[in-house]
This record gives C-alpha cells, sequence and structure tokens, in this order.
C-alpha cells in the first residue's frame, strides 16, 4: 500500500515536472461570439488564431488552440476562467458583448493573457489585459466617399444591422464620407435590428431605393443579401461589407469594405506568445494595412478614373494622416460633424 | 417637417402599401394555415421551424430543378411531413401542443440547417437562384398609383390574398370545416356525432404545415433567392399572433397581416426618410402595435375551446372520473362534458 502511494506520487511529480519543462508549449483558448465557420466575423478570428498557430509552431513554439463557440455572454466568465485555470497562457475573446466578462477574468487570473476585440472596456484595464480593434470608420468612411460620388441622384444609403457604437461607427463613418464628397446631400440610413433577416433587409433596401437612393452600403451579416437583391431588382449598386462579395450580386456590388481581422488577430496572438505586447496598449489600427475597398472588376466601369483617383488619394490622406476621420459611435453624428475638422493639415 | 410632408405624398403611401403586401404575405399564408389547425383544436407553435423546413426544401428544388413552382410544391410537402412528425405526437399521442411545438421548432432550425450544410458542403459562395419575377397583372396595374402597389408583384402574393375566401369557405362553408370547428370545440360531441377526431385534426394539422411550408418558401424563393438560416427570423411567432388578432377568421387575419406589413413598411419608410425619431423607436413600432392589438382583442377572443385539449378516450374517461371526484368532495360543479372549455384544462393541471 505504502509503495502503491509512493509510486502515485512519483507519478504525479513526473507529470508536474513534465508540465513545468513543457512550458515551451503554448496554450491559446479561442471564444468568439459564434460559430468559427460562420463565414464571418467568428470564422474571420478563427482563421487569425489558426495563422498565429502556424506561424508560432514554424518558429518552434508548440502551440495548442483551442475554441468555445457561440456563449451567451453571461457565461463568457466561466468559460475563460475555465481556460485560465486550465493553464492556458492567452485567452482571446473575440466578441464585442464580452467587455465586463474579459476584465472580470483578467482580474481573476494575472498571469494569463487576456485579448478583447474591439474597444476597450474600461479606462485602467488590468496588466494582463489587451484591447485590438480596427478604426472601421476609415474604410468606410472612403466607401461612402466612393459611394457618394458614384451615386447619379446624389443619395447613398445605408442598411445596418443595430444601433451600437461598434457598428454605428461603420454606419455613420459611410454617412461622413458621403457628406464629405457631397455636403449638401443628405444620405440616408436604417436599422434592422437583426444581423440575418434578409426579407427585412430586402424591403429597408427597396424603401430607401423608393426613396431616391441608388447606391446602398449594407452594415449587417447575413442580410446583406437582401439588400444585394433589391439592388439588382431596382438596378442600382450596393457596397458590401466584411468579405469581398462581389461574386453573390456581381451585377451590382460595387465595391466591398473589407476589414482583416484575421491579420490583427494572428499579430495579437503572436504577441502574447512571444510577451512582445506592451503594458496598457491599445492595439488599433485602420486602412494602414488592416482595412482595404475591394473593387469588383465586372463593374469597373462604373466608376470613372477620376472618381477612382479621388478615392485612392482620401484613401492616401487617411493613411498619412492628412484627414482624420472621427470615430463617429451615435446614429446621426455625421450630420452634424463639423466637415473642417476632417481635414488636420 | 419636410421629412414627414415627404411620407404623406401619394407616391410614398403606394409604396408604403405595396411594401405592406409584401411583407403580409408570408404572415398571412402562414397564419391561414395556422388558423386551421387552431379551429380544430390544435394550436401548433412549430410553425416557425415547418417555414424554415419549407424555405430549404423549397429552395433546394428550385435550385435543382430551375422550376419555382417545383420549388413550393416540395415546400408544401415538406411542412405536411413536418406538422404530421407534430400531429402524431400531438393528436394520437396527447403530449402538449406548446411544448412539442418549441421541440418542433429546435428540430425543424437544426434538421433544415444541417440537410443544407451537408448538401452544399464546401460550397465558396451561396448558391442562389433568381427569385420568382414581378407578374404586372394587365389593365389593373396601368391603373394610376394603385395599379403599382396592388397589381404589380409575384404570383404568390395573389395566391396568398386568392386563398383568403378559399380558407374561408373551407373553414365557414364546408362540411369539412363543420368538422373541424366541432373537434375544436367540442371533440367528444364530435365523435359522438360520427366525426373521426384524430383524423379532422391530423388533416388540420397538415393543411396548416403545408401554408407554413409555402410561406416559408415565399422568403427563399419569391423573396430572396437563397436559403439562409434563420430567414424565417420570428414570423412563424408573428404569424400566430396574427390569428389572434384576427380571430381564427380568414378575412380579419388576412386585415391582421396586412396592418403588422404596413407597420414594418411605414417604418422602414419613416428611417429611409430621416424621420428625427430614434431608429430604436421606429423598428419596434410593428411589434409593439401587435402587442397593443392583442392585449386590446384578445380578451375577448375566444379561442377554439378545445385548443391544447388532447382528444383520448381513454384521458377522457378518466378525467370524467377525476371530475367526478371533485364534485364530489367540492359543490362547485365543474362541466363534466370533456374538453367543454379552458376550465377542464386548469381542473386538470391543478
Amino acid at each position: 500500500m505504502r509503495h502503491h502511494l509512493s509510486l502515485t506520487t512519483f507519478a504525479a511529480l513526473a507529470l508536474f515536472s513534465t508540465q513545468v519543462f513543457a512550458a515551451e508549449e503554448v496554450k491559446v483558448a479561442y471564444l468568439p461570439c459564434g460559430q468559427v465557420n460562420d463565414q464571418s466575423w467568428s470564422q474571420a478570428g478563427y482563421m487569425g488564431a489558426q495563422a498565429a498557430q502556424k506561424e508560432l509552431e514554424s518558429a518552434g513554439v508548440k502551440v495548442k488552440l483551442d475554441y468555445s463557440e457561440s456563449i451567451p455572454p453571461a457565461q463568457v466568465e466561466a468559460a475563460a476562467r475555465d481556460y485560465a485555470s486550465r493553464g492556458y497562457q492567452v485567452v482571446v475573446l473575440h466578441c464585442g458583448t464580452f467587455a465586463d466578462a474579459a476584465v472580470a477574468a483578467a482580474k481573476g487570473f494575472p498571469k494569463t493573457k487576456f485579448l478583447f476585440s474591439t474597444r476597450p472596456p474600461v479606462d485602467n484595464p488590468p496588466a494582463n489585459f489587451w484591447s485590438y480593434d480596427i478604426a472601421q470608420g476609415e474604410a468606410a468612411f472612403v466607401a461612402g466617399y466612393l459611394g457618394a460620388l458614384v451615386s447619379k441622384s446624389g443619395k447613398v444609403g445605408v442598411i445596418g444591422a443595430f444601433d451600437f457604437p461598434v457598428l454605428t461607427r461603420q454606419v455613420e463613418g459611410f454617412r461622413l464620407g458621403a457628406r464629405y464628397a457631397r455636403p449638401t446631400d443628405k444620405s440616408l440610413v436604417t436599422y434592422i435590428n437583426s444581423w440575418d433577416d434578409a426579407g427585412k433587409a430586402k424591403e429597408a433596401a427597396r424603401a430607401q431605393i423608393d426613396a431616391g437612393a441608388d447606391v446602398v452600403f449594407t452594415a449587417t451579416d447575413q442580410a446583406a443579401r437582401g439588400v444585394f437583391a433589391a439592388a439588382e431588382d431596382a438596378g442600382v449598386y450596393a457596397i458590401a461589407s466584411y468579405a469581398d462579395q462581389s461574386s453573390v450580386a456581381p451585377d451590382a456590388i460595387v465595391s466591398n469594405v473589407v476589414y482583416d481581422y484575421p491579420k490583427l488577430v494572428q499579430e495579437m496572438i503572436v504577441k502574447a506568445a512571444t510577451d512582445k505586447l506592451e503594458v496598457g496598449k491599445f492595439y488599433r489600427f485602420g486602412v494602414n494595412g488592416y482595412s482595404l475597398l475591394i473593387a469588383n472588376p465586372k463593374l469597373a466601369k462604373v466608376v470613372p478614373a477620376d472618381v477612382q483617383a479621388k478615392v485612392d488619394a482620401v484613401m492616401e490622406d487617411i493613411k498619412s494622416g492628412k484627414l482624420v476621420i472621427p470615430e463617429l459611435t451615435t446614429s446621426g453624428a455625421s450630420d452634424t460633424f463639423d466637415l473642417k475638422t476632417v481635414a488636420s493639415k | 417637417m419636410s421629412e414627414l410632408g415627404e411620407l404623406f405624398t401619394l407616391t410614398a403611401a403606394m409604396a408604403i402599401l405595396a411594401g405592406a403586401i409584401r411583407i403580409a404575405t408570408p404572415l398571412l399564408l402562414a397564419a391561414l394555415g395556422e388558423a386551421v389547425s387552431e379551429r380544430a383544436g390544435v394550436l401548433n407553435v412549430g410553425i416557425e421551424g415547418l417555414m424554415a423546413l419549407g424555405a430549404l426544401s423549397g429552395f433546394v428544388t428550385a435550385y435543382w430543378t430551375g422550376n419555382l413552382w417545383l420549388g413550393f410544391g416540395a415546400a408544401l410537402v415538406a411542412g405536411v411531413l413536418g406538422s404530421l412528425i407534430f400531429g402524431t405526437m400531438t393528436v394520437l399521442w396527447g403530449s402538449d401542443q406548446v411544448a412539442t411545438g418549441i421541440v418542433m421548432n429546435l428540430f425543424c432550425f437544426g434538421l433544415a440547417n444541417l440537410v443544407y450544410r451537408s448538401l452544399f458542403a464546401g460550397a465558396r459562395d451561396i448558391p442562389s437562384i433568381s427569385s420568382m419575377r414581378t407578374y404586372r397583372i394587365p389593365v389593373l396595374s396601368d391603373l394610376d398609383y394603385v395599379g403599382r402597389a396592388l397589381f404589380s408583384h409575384t404570383p404568390i402574393v395573389y395566391i396568398a390574398f386568392l386563398l383568403v375566401p378559399v380558407v374561408w369557405f373551407l373553414l365557414q362553408r364546408s362540411v369539412w370545416g363543420l368538422s373541424v370547428r366541432a373537434a375544436g370545440e367540442n371533440p367528444a360531441a364530435a365523435d359522438t356525432a360520427g366525426i373521426d377526431v384524430w383524423r379532422v385534426r391530423l388533416a388540420a394539422v397538415a393543411v396548416g404545415g403545408a401554408f407554413a411550408g409555402v410561406a416559408g418558401a415565399t422568403l427563399s424563393i419569391a423573396q430572396l433567392g437563397s436559403y439562409l438560416d434563420s430567414m424565417t427570423a420570428g414570423r412563424g411567432f408573428v404569424a400566430l399572433a396574427v390569428v389572434v388578432f384576427g380571430g381564427w377568421n380568414p378575412w380579419r387575419i388576412a386585415g391582421a397581416s396586412l396592418i403588422f406589413g404596413g407597420a414594418e413598411a411605414l417604418q422602414l419608410r419613416m428611417q429611409a426618410t430621416g424621420v428625427p425619431i430614434p431608429s430604436a423607436f421606429l423598428v419596434a413600432i410593428p411589434y409593439v402595435l401587435t402587442i397593443i392589438v392583442i392585449t386590446v382583442f384578445a380578451g375577448k377572443a375566444a379561442y377554439p375551446a378545445a385548443i391544447n385539449v388532447p382528444y383520448l378516450r381513454r384521458t377522457i374517461h378518466k378525467r370524467r372520473r377525476a371530475a367526478a371526484r371533485t364534485q364530489a368532495a367540492a359543490p362547485p360543479s365543474l362541466p363534466d362534458v370533456p374538453g367543454a372549455g379552458r376550465q377542464v384544462v386548469s381542473a386538470n393541471q391543478a
């Protein structure tokens, strides 16, 4: 019996020591809003996590990557704490509604690194907590500028999913860009309160087209299909978000606004695993390599060369800091924003 | 306010009317079928899921055959099959209709998504078809203003509205309708009169399923041209409310669908024209309206008396004995006719 016990102790010790020696293995937990194959937000982050795993492994670091999908915000803190207590060094919370859970879990596990998408939820986050974000308003601004110049009626519209800061900044960014191109024309905006109700999105787009819009920008998830369908029916143009969707509606989609979340998540995880994150830094990027417009080659004729040149110039000015795009997170803010303050120099 | 002025032009009003009709169509179809089912005493809260099944099978069939009408046919069949699973459990086995309906919703959504994924696994783009074309009714669609609003729609819209008198006739004027209503009001009496209550209820459930399936296909085939997860987006539940609001009467159900559709079309138009009201309020209008209307009307709404009361002879005898016992214990009498009113249900639950 005694012999048996010591054997167990020995085994436990052996196990412990291998864990210590296997510190080279980095364990990463990825917790998105939805499913890792949603062809959208959650998948983009997961692609980044997988790319990070590849990058680290090619540098000789073993990576164990696990994920938990579609956790309700109320249960995320428990899930994050569970990963941290099981020795995961990096926990990625890739969902805007996980903010409180992320901060609370980070406070409980100071040795685990917590990465959270979108803006810092509190003024002084714990030292083991980092926010990463793409200033989506920038690319949306360029899209709005392009849309307004392409428009014949002078009216452009936006169909947004929900009126909440991370989405509203895209909607208002687009509208500000449109106003920057045509200061006297007022753009239209409709929130449909759904990510995926394509039928409602189609009616919403139709109402805007009836009201004179001939370029409609969409900042929704699957519901975007309804916007494309309405644009196709009416023979007007659409601007898509989040992925190059030109092939979905080749005769309607002029351009696609794409935010490179895979790249950002990859860099964040690699930096976290190799201890290169700066304490207290908010990792925020924009059109400077993290968001771009992808044109639909089939509709290239819709965008005249002089318009394209203007759009490119605006893009360059934002990159160089000559134009500073504000982050407008309240609905309607672009209507009253002083256009002169956009140009900083 | 210029924004409001823009809303009240005749052209805008007609655009809103056209939108109301389009939005109302899937609601109307689902609600008409549900009314038949409920009149027979079977509350099917699973129509949201059946709509998803219809949306999927309709789209897939149309995608493969290139024929939209075959798509609608497949959606109808899928709706019937799905509803017969529900009917078997609730009508034949006597399971609780609400609980079974909720489970059916989950089952149908899971099934639809699974089938869709396995059929189109690895497809880079979401598969799509060109959706149903608008058919402008000759002469009528050339009328000023109302022509475009009323007579320039996809064929399924006309069919849905033409089905209103058909369902009305079926329920109110046909022999079958009489047995449906009897099965929903007093199944024991219907049974005594020689009506096969099970068969009538199952048939009514199947009719409800067929309508729900076609309603779902309206979304995928007529409106969008592709299938998306959760594209029904709660329309089945709105249809349930529409049935109550419409007092189980097809004409009033059509009116109720149009009111909901009109509220939705109006709020979308208000947002598009930039009416200075926060979008959160506008988006809620159709739902708030539905809630108000239901709280106002539902008090008076006379549910079919035997709704959610399974008709099982064995159970009925048991119930009758239980009622007799309660009667012996406490003098205030309970109706001893089984299934004749909600008191029986509550006495049973107590």
